[in-house]
């Protein structure tokens, strides 16, 4: 089969080949299509760190390829690997100790904002949502994310993060307090 | 774009700013990532993963199931209890040598135990 063809197949589809057939051009596929999305993910979570992000995408895919004959056709393929990417995350940040910023710890980042080129806008905006969500621990800030940009249900959080509803409902009413605070912060 | 909190029309900055965020976000472009990736993946054969993890499951529960079976014809529970209690020392005497031992043995656990977790083998 060539690279083409898999474009016109779904993700179960894919999935069924790459275990069946042992055949690496169908989870490249797979790939291809999740990537972006994982990417931008893994940056929000790790303060725009673009380099970071990307090693820890790498880990995700190599991982979910590992574990690919355990995915269970029932749970949509990018909650399987999300939930991978978290975990990856999560590794990292104990083996790092990638520490929650405060806002005081970063009295400049209102003016490096102010800063940055007029033309990049967009750019900005994502940077400053990072920049926003890593004064959270990083659960939370995975909650949040999931909830505020991805726009998961809060049951869906749950199970992709595998933890309560109810911590879940509590990282969501504490985060969006702390967010808040942070953003009137930045506009003062 | 949605930006008013739930329940209330108030204007919400923080859902503003996630909105804003989300309409814009970019596809980022593959460059190199997947092929690198796809260099990088271990030489796992996913087929054999596959069919071993189902094996090994089926052994499993052949082999529960006949350790019950031998187990309800050939030990009564009498002969059971008095096996386990016939198996219990006396008494126990902890020398220097039998105490190192086994903060040794404990000390080794606690590594291996560390080791499974943080490589994932579990």
């Amino acid at each position: 089969m060539k690279r083409q063809d898999f474009t016109q197949l779904d993700e179960a589809q894919l999935v069924e080949l790459a275990v069946s057939k042992n055949d690496q051009l169908a989870f490249a596929e797979l790939v291809n299509r999740h990537q972006s999305n994982l990417r931008y993910s893994l940056r929000q979570l790790t303060d725009w760190n673009e380099s970071l992000a990307d090693d820890l995408a790498q880990d995700t895919f190599i991982q979910a390829f590992k574990e690919l004959a355990k995915f269970r056709q029932q749970a949509k393929f990018s909650s399987w690997l999300y939930r991978i990417g978290y975990n990856v995350f999560l590794q990292h940040v104990r083996k790092k100790a990638l520490d929650t910023q405060s806002l005081d710890e970063q009295p400049l980042l209102g003016n490096q904002l102010e800063q940055a080129p007029e033309h990049d806008e967009e750019s900005e905006v994502h940077q400053k949502v990072a920049k926003l969500l890593a004064t959270l621990d990083p659960e939370r800030r995975s909650v949040l994310h999931l909830f505020l940009h991805r726009q998961n249900t809060q049951q869906e959080i749950a199970d992709i993060m595998g933890i309560p509803l109810g911590t879940v409902k509590t990282h969501i009413n504490r985060g969006r307090v702390v967010l808040q605070d942070g953003l009137q912060a930045w506009r003062d | 774009m949605n930006t008013k909190t739930p329940h209330t029309d108030e204007f919400d900055p923080l859902a503003s700013l996630f909105a804003a965020a989300r309409d814009s976000q970019p596809n980022l472009m593959d460059d190199n990532f997947t092929k690198v990736l796809m260099n990088s993946l271990p030489s796992i054969n996913l087929v054999a993963t596959k069919a071993s993890a189902k094996k090994g499951l089926s052994f499993d529960l052949i082999g529960a199931i006949m350790g019950i079976v031998l187990a309800y014809f050939f030990i009564t529970r009498d002969s059971g209890v008095e096996s386990l209690s016939f198996a219990m020392p006396e008494s126990i005497v902890l020398s220097p040598l039998l105490a190192i031992a086994a903060v040794g043995a404990v000390a080794i656990s606690g590594v291996v135990a560390w080791w499974a977790v943080e490589d994932n083998s579990l």
